[in-house]
């Protein structure tokens, strides 16, 4: 009767053993879905950062891109970023490709500790308005102290038309750096 | 494990009213055995066969027995060697001292390769030969020892165990090594624990095995079908969750997002159908195991006859219904 444990061993491994599998857990959460947006609160219009958490070490470098989310007719935009100065430090400030033509004003100024202001609008006839999501800036952050701080917008920012209409913004979304 | 064992026997009387087959102990009858008397045998053979006899006449339970030491004390105060005392006289005296109803004694010849067993059971109260019987074997001496344990049944007057019939058939070397490859219950569930259906044939029920093994490889199939598509749509659902967190562009992420939730559905829907399966697979392995243990292998030393017996028994000279359960 010796030679039935082997079998019988192997049997109750195999039940044992069945992979009765896990259901992972999905993360509907990209800054840039307007349905994952509404989930949070963030109706369109809106400026939101992408990505809008980020990780990095001290000294290094880490990049969000400023985005306005589902405008129509954007012709015009200032924005205002808030930042904790005393955690981060702004290291480039670039345009985005969402309001860039032939001939388009980009200008930022950062002379205010953890503020920065961007003004973006076309100057050309090329293009006049553009709609949906797109990308307004490029920034990138060095990280000074450890710790997690948020980069947020205020509510001074102001979307127009090319009119100089002024497009409500509905939503803001908020970046989190994460220093170790 | 290797033995036969009939834990339950229940005889029921019916027909009659004054059946003593329930008789307690102290109503039976009692009963001495005398050594047969060896004739072409040595003594040592003839007392060996008297032995397994009087073992066999134990067995039956129809008469109490008195310990054949007993038998040898009173023959020795009265100066005989068991052989000596070998007439009806002698054993009712025997029988008188040692405060039986019967005596049984009887002789064993050997003529050639023909052995001959006389049995006579003698009344004490009156002297009269009650039973007597008369067996003639050819063959090798090992076979006698199941005559002798046949004729213990038949002297009682009953009917011998169907495992002594057997063993008759076979003949004894032939019963001994079917014996040691007694089937057993135990046998049935430790094989069909490892293997569904193999218990069932080990049992002798095929149909049933391959029905058990053939239901656990359906459902053990289904369950790694579904397994295959939990794993690809697993893979599919990682895929798709990367793309999508990574996407900018708006129309892209929608259609990852369509994805993501589909290939979702999909791990918890084949998820669902793999316990389903692996619920079944379980289930019929315990059913199979449950079932092995339950059925009866098909020894071959095994009663094949109906557990409900209509017998007539001579001694009560009364009908009998007689059931028995075998547990073996």
């Amino acid at each position: 009767m010796h030679w039935i444990r082997r079998p019988l061993i192997l049997s109750l491994i195999l039940f044992i053993g069945c992979n009765q599998g896990e259901v992972p857990t999905k993360f509907l959460d990209n800054p840039l879905d307007t349905e994952a947006a509404s989930e949070k609160g963030i109706n369109t219009p809106a400026l939101v950062f992408f990505p809008d958490s980020a990780s990095t070490t001290i000294g290094s470098t880490v990049s969000m891109e400023v985005y306005a989310l589902g405008v129509e007719k954007l012709g015009m935009a200032y924005i205002k970023i808030n930042y904790d100065d005393s955690r981060l430090s702004l290291n480039t400030i670039n345009p985005g490709e969402f309001l860039k033509s032939n001939n388009n004003l980009f200008l930022y100024d950062n002379s205010v500790a953890g503020v920065i202001d961007i003004y973006t609008s076309f100057l050309s006839t090329d293009s006049v308005e553009v709609s949906g999501t797109g990308n307004m800036a490029y920034l990138v952050f060095q990280a000074k102290t450890p710790g997690v701080s948020k980069v947020t917008y205020s509510t001074d920012s102001e979307f127009a038309d090319s009119d100089d209409n002024p497009i409500q913004i509905r939503g803001f979304g908020e970046g989190v750096i994460d220093a170790q | 494990m290797k033995y036969n064992r009939h834990l339950i026997a229940v005889l029921i009387c019916l027909l009659s009213v004054n059946s003593p087959n329930a008789q307690s102990t102290s109503n039976k009858s009692t009963l001495a055995v005398l050594d047969f008397e060896g004739r072409g045998i040595n003594s040592l053979e003839a007392a060996t066969l008297t032995d397994r006899f009087t073992s066999e006449i134990g067995k039956t339970e129809s008469m109490v027995l008195v310990d054949r030491t007993m038998v040898e004390e009173i023959l020795k105060e009265q100066g005989f060697q068991q052989s000596g005392c070998t007439t009806d006289e002698c054993a009712v005296e025997v029988g008188a001292m040692l405060g039986v109803q019967f005596m049984i004694s009887g002789a064993i010849g050997k003529l050639g390769d023909t052995f001959t067993i006389d049995a006579k059971m003698v009344s004490v109260e009156s002297g009269a030969s009650v039973e007597t019987r008369n067996v003639t074997y050819i063959g090798k001496v090992d076979g006698l020892v199941t005559e002798i344990e046949l004729l213990a049944w038949d002297i009682m007057n009953l009917e011998p165990p169907e495992a002594l019939k057997e063993k008759k058939r076979l003949g004894a070397q032939a019963f001994l090594a079917a014996q040691a490859k007694q089937k057993t219950r135990t046998g049935a569930l430790l094989r069909s624990m490892a293997v569904p259906g193999f218990g069932q044939y080990y049992a002798g029920k095929k149909l049933m095995a391959a029905g058990y093994l053939v239901s656990e490889l359906a459902v053990l199939g289904l369950y790694a079908s579904a397994n295959s598509a939990y794993t690809t749509a697993t893979d599919d659902f990682n895929n798709y969750q990367n793309l999508y967190n990574t996407e900018k562009d708006p129309v892209m992420i929608a259609d990852y997002r369509s994805k993501v939730n589909s290939s979702h559905d999909d791990i918890q829907s084949n998820k669902d159908l793999m316990n389903q399966m692996a619920t079944a697979a379980i289930g019929i392995w315990a059913i199979n195991a449950v079932h092995a243990f339950l059925i009866k292998p098909d020894n071959v030393t095994a009663s094949k006859e109906s557990p409900i017996k209509l017998a007539y028994d001579p001694k009560t000279l009364s009908p009998q219904l007689r059931f028995s359960i075998a547990l073996d």
